[in-house]
Formats: C-alpha cells, structure tokens, sequence
C-alpha cells in the first residue's frame, strides 16, 4: 500500500489516479469531522470537497511530516469550518438531522428512533459548545487525537487544548446528563 | 455572481491588519470606507489574488478561488493604489502589452484596446507617451486597463487619489458608466467619491468590518444626531472637548457649527439630516470619543 | 455547577458520544469531489513539483518574445556587427572586445527585467495570468540565450577574419567573464532593490574590463601563457554558481509567491 507522502509525490507529478486513492483514503475522515462540527450533513459534502480542493493548493508548498497527512487535511477541514462560522450568512442550522433511511444501517425501527433522538441531543448539546471547544472535543473523541496533535491541527498550544476539552466535557456533562436525568432515560442501559 | 468573503485575516509579524471580515457581494459598486491603515489596501490585494490571507475563504458563486486557478483572473481587473506605468510606452502600446499579459489574443485586443481609450477619454492621446502623462488621465489610463478582460469584478484602490476636484467628478461618473453588471469594489477614504453611485458602503475600521448597508440605512443610525448651532468664539473650546465637530464656519462674529450629538446640544441648537460625511465622522470619529469619556471616568 | 468532572463522569459521556454516527458518505459524491480535483489539476500547474515549468516558461517567452524580445535582439545584434566592422578596419586586439562584450547583452537586460519593480507595474503584473515572476525568469532565459548567440556568431566571425587566433580562448573568453560577471550581478540586482543596481554592475564590468584589456602585460598573460585549464576551472565554478542563483529564482518562481510578504496561510501552513 502507498503511504500518503508516495500518493503526494505522485499527485505532483500530475498523477490524478493517485489523487483518487489519496482523497478515497481520507474523505471518511474529512466528512465525518465536517458533519460533526456543523452539523449540516449535506453541507458538509460541499466543505469536503474544498477541503479536498484547497488541499491541493497547498501541495506546492507544504512540507509534511511522516505520517500527518491526515492531520494536516484535519487542519484545513478547521480553517473551512471555521470560515463557514465565521460568514456573513451563515445561519443556524435546524437541528434536524437528515439521514438517509437506506444508508445500510441494519436496524429495527424502533432502535432508529431511539438512536435518532440520542443523536440529536449529542448533536445539540456539541452545538452549545464554543468554536474551539466543538473542535477540541471532536478531535480527541471521534478521531482519538492527541492533545498535541489537536494543539497544531487547531493551531494552538497543548495546555490551551486541555483546558477547552475539559470545558467542553463540563458543558456537555451539564447538558446531556441533565438531560438524562430530566427525562428519566438510562444511555448506558439501551445500549447494553 | 455573488463573491463571498468568509472571515478574511491578515497577520503580519507586527501587525493585525483584517481581522475576520465576511461579506457578500453581487453586482454593483461598494464603497469601501475607512481612514488610512483600516485595511482596504490589504482587503483589495487579497480579493485581488495578490496577497494570500493568513484565514479565511473567498468565494465566487460557492466556490472556492484556489479552486478556480487562471479562471478566477480572468475575472478580475485591478487597479492598484500605486500605479506605474513604463513612461515610454504609448497609452495604446500599453493597453496592447497589457491585454497580452491578460491572456487575451491580438485581435480582440486591439478592439478593446481602442473602445477602453474612447470611453476613457483618451483616445486624443493613444500615441502619446505616458511618461507625458497628468494624474488624472494615468489614474484613467489605469481604469481602462483593468477593464481590458471585461472583468466581472472590479477592484479599484483609491482611484482618485490625488486628483484634484474636477478629476474627482468625472471619474465618479467614468465608473458610474462602466458598472454594469460587475461587481466593482472601491475604496477611498473621500465620502463625496460614492455620493449617489454606491449601492452598498462597507465601513473598515483597524481591520474590522464596523458596517456594510446601503448609505440610506447607515444615514438611518444617525437620524437626530446632528446639529447646527451658532455659538460665540468663546464657547470653542468647551464644544471642541464635548462633541465631535464636522465643519466650521464663521459668520458674522460667530461660529456655526455643525456637531454631532445624541442629544440636543442646547435649546438653539437645529437638527438637520446627515450626509455621508456626518456618518464617516461619527463612525471614525467615535473611537477618539469613547477614550476621552474614560479617561474623564 | 459543579467545576469539575469525575473520571466516571468523562467516560460516561465518552460513551454517549459513541451513538453520534455519522453515516457512510455517498459513493457518487466522493467520485464527485474526485473528479472535481482532478479539473483543478489539469487547469492548473501551480501545485506541481517541477514538471509543467517547461511547458509554462516556453508559453511566457512566446509572449516576451512578441513584446519585448525582438527590439533587444536587434539592439545587440547592431551593437555586436558595429564592433564587427570597426575591427575590420582598425588592428585592434580581437580578444579585447571578446572579452568586454561576453556579459553585457545579460547584463543590460537586467535594466529591463527588474524594471517592474522600480516602475510601480509589479502590484498589477501580480495579478495577472502571466505570473511575474515567471516573467522574469524567461526574460532571463532569453537574455542568456542571446548573449550566448551574438558571442558565439561573433567568436565565428573573428576567427574567419583573423587566422591566429586560438579558437579555445575566444572562447573562453566570452564564456567565463559572461558566466561569473551574470552571476555576480543578477545576485546584486535580486537583493540590492534600486534601478541602479544593474547600471552600476555594468558601468564596473565596463571599466574593469577595459582597463584590463588596456593593460599590455594582463593581455600577454592572458592571450599567450595562461593555461586553458584555468579558465575551463574559472567556467565551472561560475557555471555552478550560475544554476545556483537561477535554480534559487526558480523554485520560488513557478508558483504564485506571495508578493508582499513570506507569511503563509494558516491553512497551508506545514504539519
């Protein structure tokens, strides 16, 4: 199997059957990241494919380290959210969660419901986060980065990262077993 | 054709010089205000392709400008603050040389070589050389090339800096004329520039976006807060402290000023509507304003 | 609100949050965002290695060539046929203006090709297709390539007309003061910023050299006992020095630099 800086190389050189190894490889990991973060899933095709995009761009001039080409398309996927947030006519988003009912998921109706509303509460709860929280938490949770992976991703320092994942999990503690106990449910039981 | 600007930063070793700033854009002119060192220059090189910002995305129609590679400047046209132009080429020799640059053939190049001098009113000087050139037809000279592509968006940084009046109004109505269906961005830090052509005003503060709105909006926020008042010389000094003063003039042994003010200064005091140079005076002004309160606290 | 979260407390939400899934991304929109890539590559060269600079650079010179090529061709073809004819006539040294004319056609276009700087033009040639300084790289091409022509036609057209002469110091000659002196100067002229950079490099090569070709005793030494292996030592070392510089304007060139200062996009920015 090509390691990601071989598929670069070959990128370079103008090879676009490498690139489609290379954007097969990662895209999961974009996305996922994307569709968390803004919680918009079909949004978050069109950031994938700037990420991808931009990514491009950027072969020119960086320099990479072994092994962190994931993470420097996390990096970028950041930017582009961040950016997203941070324009003139960005919305909030409903909390409506749109899956696709045929997405290979093979479970009973009533599992889907009760996992649908589970994740709208996770996914509500990660929109009260901040900016820099959502992502911390994002990162180290769903993508089990290091926080001193998460420091350069988010360019920021490690104790910086520490202290928002805290924040953010004190947040989501409040909100989501508050919650929990409000509406009397046991997580931990459903999913045994 | 909707440009979009997602939280454009600019970091420099010592210096913030745009800070997030995120707009939309489609066709028609925007005035770009703001006193030197807001940003403008940075913005304009920035959506100009020639200047890479430390943040942000720039848009058109959704898609991202690194995205778009040679056709993104195709779209543009450019007429940068400082503007040189080899003294010893014609102005046609000129547009020629430029329009190659552009990528744009001979052939077309010569016909819109010769369209861009006669709406520029230069067509008198085709042959002559620009070293020979005054400000004011270098600055048109400038226009033309930037249109020479036919550029759906048009950056234009202070164009009429350093003309004298009359220069001023007829480039006014010049890009009045050619801003037809382009997005054309100006910058200026003179009010008078955008009176009656602008469709939006974008107002730029030490990097930051303080407002974008049509001028009627923005002359909306000051809708009672400005004011004629005829005082005596003596009494200059205690307004001067107090408020913020847009013109002077002295008039039978006293002065008439026109301030701007929350509240009715005193009981002879007429309000009278804003102009566009009430409203860059009291948005550019109002940070001088807020510092003498505290230290007064 | 308490401050703090309890070991179990983190775990218990560590497992909530294993329910947020995310379902797999479409197949169809994946192949999208690769074939839109893909157009991004074929559009554009910037984000290649080093191949695609060829393709670029004979593009640019085409329009250097149009624009400003032929007037400069011209110029040093007269200049070289003028001394041409005064050599005819006059029992001048061949060797003397072999050796004073080797760098100056280069060095003369570099009044031109670092003009955009000084002239205010490089903001708006910046924004341009042709990239600036891919520009500046084939003028420099073409400045070499016509300072190696006109040497070597005129290197040609001494030998036919003086019998003498020894072919391989003609051209040597040429070929070491043109490769040395270029190098120096378009290294003064790339850090020193001023119009008068190549002027002045060009006014010292021009006394130097014609004090060293007035100099009786320099000429003997160098036209009858220095060895050939000196210069051909002399013309490597400038020839490393050479690709040096331009390989240094090279890699910086072919992608679109940022003009007004090194700092780089956060989002570029190297992990």
């Amino acid at each position: 199997m090509l390691s990601d800086e071989k598929l670069v190389g070959e990128i370079k050189n103008g090879n676009e059957a490498a690139m489609e190894i290379l954007v097969n490889r990662h895209y999961n990991t974009v996305f996922t990241y994307i569709c968390r973060r803004i919680g918009d899933y079909h949004k978050a095709y069109d950031l994938t494919q700037d990420v991808f995009v931009r990514m491009l761009g950027g072969l020119g001039n960086v320099k990479l380290q072994e092994g962190k080409f994931a993470n420097w398309l996390l990096k970028i996927a950041v930017n582009i959210c961040r950016d997203y947030y941070r324009s003139s006519t960005f919305r909030q988003m409903s909390n409506s969660c749109e899956f696709d009912e045929d997405a290979g998921l093979d479970i009973n109706v009533i599992s889907l419901l009760e996992r649908k509303e589970d994740i709208q509460s996770i996914k509500h709860a990660l929109s009260l986060l901040s900016e820099e929280q959502g992502e911390a938490v994002i990162l180290k949770y769903f993508h089990d980065r290091k926080y001193a992976e998460i420091a350069v991703i988010t360019d920021s320092n490690e104790s910086t990262v520490k202290s928002r994942v805290r924040q953010g999990l004190l947040k989501l503690k409040e909100i989501l077993l508050k919650e929990d106990n409000d509406e009397g449910r046991n997580f931990q039981g459903r999913n045994g | 054709m909707v440009l979009t600007l997602q939280n454009i930063t600019k970091q420099y070793k010592d210096k913030l010089a745009l800070k997030g700033f995120s707009l939309e854009m489609t066709e028609g002119i925007y005035g770009l205000l703001g006193p030197n060192g807001a940003g403008k220059t940075t913005l304009m090189r920035i959506i100009a392709d020639v200047l890479r910002p430390t943040e942000g995305s720039v848009r058109v129609d959704g898609e991202l400008k690194e995205g778009m590679n040679e056709r993104y400047r195709d779209l543009l046209g450019y007429l940068p603050q400082e503007l040189g132009i080899y003294k010893s080429f014609t102005a046609y020799n000129f547009l020629m040389y430029i329009a190659s640059l552009k990528g744009i053939e001979k052939h077309r190049a010569k016909s819109k070589a010769e369209e861009l001098l006669e709406i520029t009113g230069l067509k008198d000087s085709k042959v002559r050389l620009c070293g020979s050139f005054s400000g004011g037809m270098k600055r048109r000279l400038g226009i033309a090339q930037a249109l020479l592509n036919d550029p759906k968006i048009l950056i234009l940084d202070e164009p009429t800096s350093g003309l004298d009046p009359k220069e001023r109004v007829r480039f006014r109505n010049l890009i009045s004329g050619i801003s037809q269906n382009r997005i054309v961005l100006l910058s200026t830090h003179i009010v008078s520039d955008l009176d009656m052509i602008a469709k939006a005003v974008i107002l730029l503060r030490e990097g930051q976006l303080i407002r974008a709105d049509a001028g009627k909006k923005l002359l909306e926020e000051l809708d009672g807060k400005v004011w004629n008042v005829k005082i005596p010389e003596s009494r200059f000094v205690e307004y001067e402290n107090k408020y913020t003063i847009g013109n002077l003039t002295r008039r039978d042994g006293l002065l008439e000023l026109r301030i701007l003010s929350d509240a009715r200064p005193e009981e002879a005091a007429c309000p009278d509507s804003p102009t566009l140079e009430d409203m860059y005076l009291y948005f550019f002004k109002e940070k001088e304003q807020s510092g003498q309160e505290e230290a007064i606290i | 609100m308490k401050d703090e979260i309890s070991r179990e407390e983190m775990d218990e939400i560590e497992q909530m949050l294993k329910a947020y899934i995310i379902p797999v991304p479409e197949k169809k929109r994946i192949d999208m965002a690769v074939n839109h890539v893909a157009e991004c590559m074929r559009h554009s060269n910037s984000y290649k290695a080093d191949s695609g600079i060829f393709s670029r650079l004979i593009k640019v010179s085409a329009h250097v060539l149009r624009y400003s090529g032929k007037r400069y061709f011209l110029v040093c073809l007269v200049i070289y046929a003028a001394v041409l004819l005064l050599l005819r006539d006059n029992r001048i040294n061949p060797y003397t203006p072999v050796i004073i004319l080797g760098p100056v056609p280069f060095m003369a276009a570099l009044l031109d090709i670092f003009r955009s700087r000084e002239a205010g033009m490089a903001e708006l040639e910046a924004s341009f297709k042709y990239n600036l300084k891919q520009l500046m790289i084939s003028k420099l091409v073409l400045a070499a390539f016509t300072n190696i022509v006109c040497n070597s036609v005129f290197s040609i057209a001494i030998l036919g007309m003086y019998k003498s002469v020894n072919p391989a110091k003609v051209f040597l000659f040429w070929c070491v003061p043109f490769l040395f002196i270029s190098t120096v100067s378009l290294f003064i002229t790339m850090r020193i910023r001023g119009y008068y950079a190549p002027t002045v490099c060009l006014g010292i090569w021009s006394a130097f050299s014609v004090y060293i070709t007035g100099n009786t005793r320099v000429m003997e030494y160098l036209v009858y006992r220095a060895e050939i292996e000196l210069f051909v030592l002399g013309g490597v070392i400038s020839s490393i020095f050479l690709i040096y510089a331009v390989s240094c304007l090279l890699i910086k060139s072919m992608e679109r630099g940022d003009l007004y200062g090194t700092d780089s996009a956060k989002y570029y920015e190297a992990i």
